[in-house]
């Protein structure tokens, strides 16, 4: 963490103070940040206005403000069969990807508060009064990645999955055809939104995620064009694996041959 | 929490305050390293200074046992007396100057390239040594000051016998110019004398520590709660005022908290006891602000707040500030925000230390008070508001892995 992640959580943190007041910065024993306080809300959707308060605690990772700050609760107040929390106990606010670029919009921790976890919050309290989402959810798993990025991209499955293979790989020209099956090149059709996903998160990242979303459909059956679709490097990987293995083998027998000849 | 155990736990924090900002040992010894070999040098056998068997010796915080690591790329400044035996009828303040920069500068020196600037300072010479070892000596041509108990009958004198005669040249062209006089070594032995019984201790306790004979441990290598005020209260002034020039000087600082000092055994006595009386030791003399030198009466540290009052009002401001500011740290809610205080006024690398090493040790001891978390900004209010939030256009939707 740099030398003045400090400071800038101290000005945040004040800046925060105007609207919630009862936050407060604390250094933990193991040089740790953690912002930590009551947040309260007042938020209207479709003519519905909820008040709520909340109990959070922010945990810093240590390249704050590169990355969002994770968010916990202290009072136990959304219980755990709402689900939207990550294996940490954090809250899930939306497909990873998605909400470094929201945070990366301003880099600033009251924005973060109102623009993500506020609506989170609010999303919570509304289920609990009115019984349904506001404003729906991703379905659960890798399905729900696979949907926001068809929502992001606005395009087919496949097309999806092409599109996040090019960040996974890392190397699109932008002459070439776009993955998602329009006549255009890359440039004049889905880069710009590549161009915007690209710096918030690494391509490993990506290539994980991808990776989780083959194997999901594998398994629920779908019959996917994987040389098309699986990442250069994991491809690679494998054909290697089969390669190897095949040689590995024939050597053996070779072996077991001459041992029997003796 | 009671009085005594909130001392004590402020103590421990600003013993590990005066512990990060202090110089190491290995410092003091490369100093005098860089002393000594300019001292060897000027006193060669071929050097034009042997005649006058000069001497060398540190004089300011280097001296003291009071200088504090340098705030971000500044180096460390030592400070040493060059002392020729001459008087002021055998050589003039510009010849002084000359003789020893000529020395300083000649062809086979090994200091002829690393004077800065060339022509020198207004009384000294700057060695500047490599960057890496960020120091740089400053070296003040001087002569003993043979007339000090003529002129200044008032001076004690044990001092005498130190005080010298520097070079300034500012002043050196106005026809009869008297020569500065100064007694740094003087000033030293004073300070020493403040804390001598203090100074005994430490040695004693360290001694003790690392099972050695008491003289054997070099004074350099210990600290009394009055160095370590001294050095907290210059980096407070150096954070706090930052580049201001009407700053408090170090010299009054030193002079004034040595004055008040009264033996104090431990660093929180000595900041809670002491910061309060230095304003007592300020003379008024006429409407003029008086510190007087300890070992030459006749010299007024604050001779400048007369030409601006503002230096005088930010002294005494500052004063009142620290004061509040220690008592507050003492009770259990101001001690709350310790973390967020230390930072501000000792700037984050070395506040932020402080409160790392503070949570180590409170772990260590299993101290509840101390592993708990440092609150560095508190709330603004201990109920929340629900101040109205708009809904994002696009709001993200929840998901799970």
């Amino acid at each position: 963490m740099g030398e003045d992640v400090g400071d800038l959580l101290i000005r945040q943190v004040e800046e925060a103070q105007a609207r919630h007041p009862n936050l407060r910065l604390v250094r933990h024993p193991s040089g740790e940040w953690r912002v930590r306080g009551r947040i309260g809300f007042s938020m209207e959707h479709d003519g519905k206005r909820i008040e709520d308060i909340y109990d959070l605690d922010f945990e810093f990772p240590t390249d704050y403000p590169d990355s969002p700050p994770f968010v916990f609760q202290r009072d136990g107040k959304i219980p755990k069969s709402f689900s939207h929390f990550m294996d940490a106990g954090n809250f899930c606010l939306g497909a990873p990807v998605e909400v470094r670029l929201r945070f990366a919009q301003h880099r600033n921790l009251l924005r973060f508060i109102e623009d993500q976890v506020i609506p989170y919050l609010f999303t919570y309290s509304y289920k609990n009064r009115y019984g349904e989402l506001p404003f729906g959810e991703l379905e659960h798993g890798y399905e729900g990645l696979l949907q926001y990025y068809k929502e992001f991209f606005e395009t087919s499955m496949i097309g999806a999955m092409k599109l996040l293979k090019c960040l996974a790989d890392d190397c699109a020209s932008p002459l070439m055809a776009c993955p998602c099956g329009s006549d255009r090149r890359l440039e004049a059709c889905h880069g710009p939104r590549l161009v915007a996903l690209e710096s918030h998160q690494s391509p490993r990242e990506f290539e994980r995620e991808l990776w989780a979303i083959i194997r999901r459909l594998r398994a629920a059956g779908f019959r996917l064009p994987e040389r098309s679709l699986m990442p250069k490097r994991l491809w690679r990987l494998q054909q290697r694996k089969r390669g190897r293995n095949g040689k590995r083998r024939k050597r053996g027998r070779q072996r077991k041959k001459g041992k029997s000849k003796r | 929490m009671n009085d005594h155990s909130s001392r004590k736990r402020l103590n421990r924090i600003l013993n590990d305050l005066a512990t990060e900002l202090d110089v190491p040992p290995s410092k003091y010894r490369e100093a005098r390293e860089h002393y000594e070999a300019v001292g060897a040098w000027l006193d060669a056998d071929d050097s034009a200074l042997a005649p006058y068997q000069p001497s060398i010796y540190p004089q300011g915080s280097f001296a003291l046992g009071t200088a504090v690591k340098p705030l971000g790329d500044e180096e460390y400044d030592v400070d040493a007396v060059c002392l020729l035996q001459l008087t002021s009828n055998q050589i003039t303040q510009e010849q002084l100057k000359e003789l020893v920069g000529d020395r300083l500068k000649h062809p086979s020196s090994r200091y002829k390239n690393m004077i800065d600037p060339r022509n020198g300072g207004r009384r000294c010479w700057t060695i500047r040594y490599a960057e890496s070892s960020k120091f740089h000596l400053d070296i003040l041509p001087a002569i003993p000051d043979v007339y000090v108990e003529l002129l200044v009958p008032s001076m004690p004198t044990e001092w005498a016998e130190t005080a010298i005669c520097l070079t300034d040249r500012e002043t050196w062209s106005i026809p009869n110019a008297a020569w500065p006089r100064s007694n740094p070594k003087g000033y030293v032995a004073w300070f020493k004398h403040r804390m001598r019984i203090r100074l005994e201790a430490a040695k004693r306790a360290r001694a003790k520590e690392i099972q050695a004979q008491v003289e054997e441990i070099e004074t350099f290598a210990v600290r009394t709660p009055l160095q370590q005020l001294v050095q907290i209260l210059k980096r407070d002034r150096d954070v706090r005022f930052n580049d201001d020039e009407d700053k408090p000087i170090s010299i009054i600082i030193t002079t004034l908290a040595a004055r008040a000092y009264n033996n104090e055994s431990d660093l929180v006595e000595a900041v809670l006891d002491v910061v309060p009386r230095m304003r007592e030791y300020i003379e008024n003399r006429d409407g003029v602000w008086w510190v007087p030198n300890p070992v030459n009466p006749m010299e007024n540290f604050a001779d400048k707040w007369a030409e601006k009052p503002r230096k005088a009002e930010l002294f005494f401001n500052w004063l009142d500030q620290i004061e509040r500011e220690y008592r507050d740290l003492l009770t259990d809610q101001g001690f709350a925000t310790v973390g967020d205080y230390l930072g501000r006024t000792f700037g984050r690398r070395d506040g932020d230390a402080v409160i790392a090493k503070l949570f180590n040790r409170g772990t260590l001891l299993g101290s509840a008070a101390l592993a708990a978390p440092a609150v560095v900004v508190s709330p603004k209010s201990e109920q929340p508001t629900t101040p109205i939030v708009e809904l994002p256009s696009r709001p993200s939707k929840p998901w799970r892995p």
